[in-house]
């Protein structure tokens, strides 16, 4: 509704422009009686009243012969008795024209007598001075000079009160001359800022061609109040001008409709430049004749823009084509107007329209830029709003990886800890056990036989606890818990334990599982001391030789044992193989008064991590 | 003058063994015996003990609670938490609320009875593990800057004897070591328990929780 609204706001404008300049003004009171036409008469000075004329009938499209400097017409005209202000109203008149009542000088068009000025598009005003007006026939003559061109005009006269004349009069001029001033400041502003776009981003042609239209049409539109002229080839510009403007505006209605035709375009452009060429050198004898017909051949092309840009707009009604309708149609139409004035095929007093659709194309253009702007910027957002989901995605999707990285890596961890644990429980906990049982089984055992394979149960299961502890990796923590629950009963067998460890890094290199297994070691070549070697003296020493190699052994200068012997070889046994289990070479050498047991395990040696303090 | 005693353990056959063990002694006196945290509280008002043994799993809380109030109470009382492994989570944690060290459960007669005789007088054992965690946990020595609460600081001596301890050192040794007596050793060590400990419950375990003693 709105977009109907404000062309039906438009069309009405255009329709009181057109009104506004439409209807005559019907002289009250005062009457322009016999028109003549006084030939051979000079410059400036008025004939005399008995001059010879011949009859002539305004208004006039076609200048008489010219015989002299001027054109000379003379009327009677019957005033009233009123006391009122009169003045002279002559819409049309061209070229320059001077007005005299009664053989003396009222006024004339800007530019008279200046060779070089044109202002054929001015209404012409004057006023009467009382002295000069007298009841009955007055004697009006009206001076054209005949060295502008070969177009001329004189259209109705009228002569009235001034106070009712100068409305019609100033109305006239607003929208003959005023008027199309502003439109023109208006164009050039709207140019100016496109010009600017454009400077700053040269891929968008739209830019550019809107602002080159912008230019020819305030060239264009200078012919229509442009009084003082220095060069004589702005007019053939400003005539020119409209070839040029259709070619460029063609080519700019195609680039919205996001349509290129290039031989059309090419061909429009060669017609200006024809027209240009042919205007240029038809002179000012025969400008207007030109002029005319390139005009009346831009009509036909038009139309048939109009068609297809009728189609374009029923196949996809967007506002941006309805607007370029609107402003095609408007500018077709006014065009034709302004060529069936330019003709006399339109009653005077009337004005030239086409100036003002220079605003529609404006509107129609500053809107295709806006459209194309948010577009943009919406396309814009969209792209943002589209990588952001997609980095989303990403993240999430590498999120998930971590997750199941890290899920597997607890699972292979989880399931490392449980086999440690497990490990612990049947080759620790579970051999003790099973031998306190046997000892049950069998019923022969002592109550100190007893007691004793319990405890060495308990300490199984105090090293599989050690061993889920933090400190489950420092084996000199592990072998000194071992030392701190073992010493008293080092101690009630009388056994004296040397402490020989030495400060070395490479030990901070093992893991809890070598460690548990070097404690459990040790733990049961300590306990094997305690119960069967009857020594006073024992020593454990952690040790790194130059090789990078870390040697654990535990001696003691108990009686011994044969090492092939199968009762102790149980235990021993065990020791190898939980020696076997972390790599480490374990060797025994047993003779009376002499045991040692030794470990020896190569080791990852990190000089980078120091010792803990 | 017998060491007057009073055991915290709601099991009733590491009860009996710890009352068997302690009458044979004659230089140690058994006070009482609680099984719950509440009874504990309940006697340790109406009499103090110069040693108190606790196990840490009551029916009705945690021992810690039990320690806190004995230290809080009775200051001059040692408290000593008696466990099956002695593993570290549970006894460090007793530590900040005032214990000094552990016992194991199934620990020899001699060895239960000494060491209960060396806490009276004076000395706290401790163990490798134990003072590995200690000393990852403190604070490392040096300056440190103003304004700051004040933490867990080891004094240098204090830091070198628990270094050797987590290698497994005994008290002796380490005396050796140092060139110093095994007594400045355990007065140092003695020193350091207090320095952990802290005198009420509530801070007891914050501060255990601080130190990263314990996973509640």
């Amino acid at each position: 509704m709105r977009r109907n609204g404000s062309a039906c706001w438009i069309s009405s404008a255009l329709l009181a422009l057109a009104a506004a300049a439409g209807p005559a003004y019907a002289a009250q009171g005062n009457a322009i009686g016999t028109a003549e036409y006084l030939a051979a008469y000079h410059l400036s000075v008025p004939p005399p009243p008995t001059a010879q004329g011949t009859p002539v009938a305004l208004p006039l499209s076609e200048g008489p012969q010219v015989t002299g400097q001027a054109r000379w017409f003379r009327f009677e005209v019957r005033l009233g008795t009123g006391t009122r202000q009169l003045a002279i109203y002559v819409p049309h008149v061209k070229p320059r024209a001077a007005v005299y009542l009664n053989g003396s000088f009222l006024g004339a068009t800007d530019g008279f007598r200046l060779t070089d000025a044109d202002s054929w598009n001015h209404p012409l005003y004057v006023l009467v001075p009382a002295v000069l007006a007298q009841p009955g026939v007055n004697l009006l003559l009206i001076e054209i000079e005949a060295d502008v061109g070969d177009d001329f005009k004189l259209g109705p006269i009228q002569i009235g009160p001034d106070d009712d004349l100068l409305p019609v009069y100033r109305r006239q001029l607003w929208v003959q001359v005023t008027g199309v001033e502003v439109v023109t400041l208006l164009v050039g502003l709207i140019g100016a800022m496109a010009a600017v776009l454009w400077l700053r981003r040269r891929k968008e042609e739209l830019f550019g061609l809107f602002a080159l239209s912008c230019v020819i049409w305030m060239v264009r539109n200078t012919e229509f109040f442009v009084i003082r002229t220095q060069l004589a080839s702005v007019s053939v510009l400003s005539a020119a001008a409209l070839f040029w403007l259709v070619a460029v505006l063609f080519r700019l209605s195609f680039r919205i409709l996001d349509r290129r035709f290039p031989r059309i375009e090419a061909a429009l452009f060669a017609y200006a430049i024809l027209m240009t060429a042919a205007i240029y050198f038809a002179g000012n004898a025969h400008q207007i004749a030109v002029t005319s017909i390139g005009y009346a051949a831009l009509l036909p092309i038009a139309g048939v823009f109009l068609f297809y840009l009728t189609l374009a707009t029923l196949r996809s009604p967007t506002v941006l084509r309805r607007l370029l309708w609107l402003a095609a149609m408007v500018t077709t139409l006014s065009g034709a107007y302004d060529l069936a004035l330019m003709l006399r095929w339109v009653p005077w007093p009337a004005a030239y329209l086409m100036p003002y659709s220079a605003v529609f194309y404006s509107v129609t253009v500053g809107w295709a830029l806006i459209d194309r702007f948010v577009k943009t910027h919406g396309e814009y957002e969209q792209l943002n709003v589209a990588l952001d989901a997609r980095v989303r995605e990403h993240e999430n999707a590498l999120d998930a990886q971590y997750a199941k990285a890290a899920g597997l890596e607890r699972e292979r961890a989880v399931a490392a800890e449980r086999d440690r644990i497990l490990r612990n429980m049947h080759d620790g906990l579970g051999l003790h056990l099973i031998s306190a049982l046997q000892l049950v089984e069998r019923g022969a055992h002592t109550p100190e036989q007893m007691s004793s394979v319990l405890r060495d149960a308990l300490d199984e299961l105090r090293i599989a606890i050690d061993s889920m502890s933090p400190t489950a990796h420092d084996l000199l923590v592990m072998l000194g818990n071992l030392r701190y629950r073992l010493e008293p009963r080092l101690h009630a067998a009388g056994i004296n334990l040397h402490w020989n460890v030495a400060d070395t890094d490479r030990i901070a290199s093992l893991g809890p599982m070598e460690v548990t297994d070097i404690t459990r070691i040790m733990q049961e070549a300590c306990t094997n001391a305690i119960k069967h070697s009857r020594a006073t003296e024992m020593s454990l020493s952690v040790s790194c030789t130059d090789g990078e190699a870390l040697v654990i052994s535990i001696s003691d200068n108990g009686c011994g044992y044969d090492t092939r012997a199968s009762r102790e070889g149980v235990g021993i046994a065990s020791m190898r193989k939980r020696a076997r289990n972390i790599g480490a070479r374990f060797t025994i050498e047993s003779r009376p008064g002499q045991t040692r047991i030794t470990l020896t395990l190569r080791t990852v040696s990190s000089p980078s991590a120091p010792a803990p303090v | 003058m017998p060491i007057d005693v009073a055991i915290v353990e709601d099991d009733a056959a590491p009860r009996e063994r710890y009352a068997v063990l302690l009458a044979s002694a004659t230089d140690i006196r058994l006070l009482w015996t609680a099984r719950t945290a509440a009874e504990a509280v309940r006697l340790l008002d109406l009499e103090a003990p110069q040693v108190l043994l606790v196990d840490l799993g009551l029916p009705d809380g945690s021992g810690l609670q039990v320690i806190a109030r004995a230290k809080a109470r009775h200051p001059e009382c040692e408290v000593m938490v008696v466990s099956v492994f002695g593993d570290e989570e549970h006894v460090v944690g007793a530590i900040a609320a005032g214990a000094s060290g552990y016992l194991l459960k199934d620990a020899l007669a001699d060895s239960f009875l000494n060491t209960i005789r060396e806490l009276h007088a004076g000395g706290s054992p401790i163990s490798p593990s134990i003072a590995r965690i200690v000393l990852n946990r403190a604070r490392p020595a040096g300056p440190r800057a103003s304004g700051e609460a004040p933490e867990c600081e080891l004094a240098d001596r204090e830091r070198e004897i628990l270094v050797l301890v987590a290698k497994g050192f005994n008290f002796q040794e380490i005396g050796r070591l140092l060139e110093v007596s095994s007594n400045t050793v355990k007065t140092h060590i003695y020193r350091i328990y207090r320095k952990l400990s802290v005198h009420s419950r509530g801070e007891a375990v914050f501060e255990a929780k601080r130190l990263g003693l314990l996973d509640f």
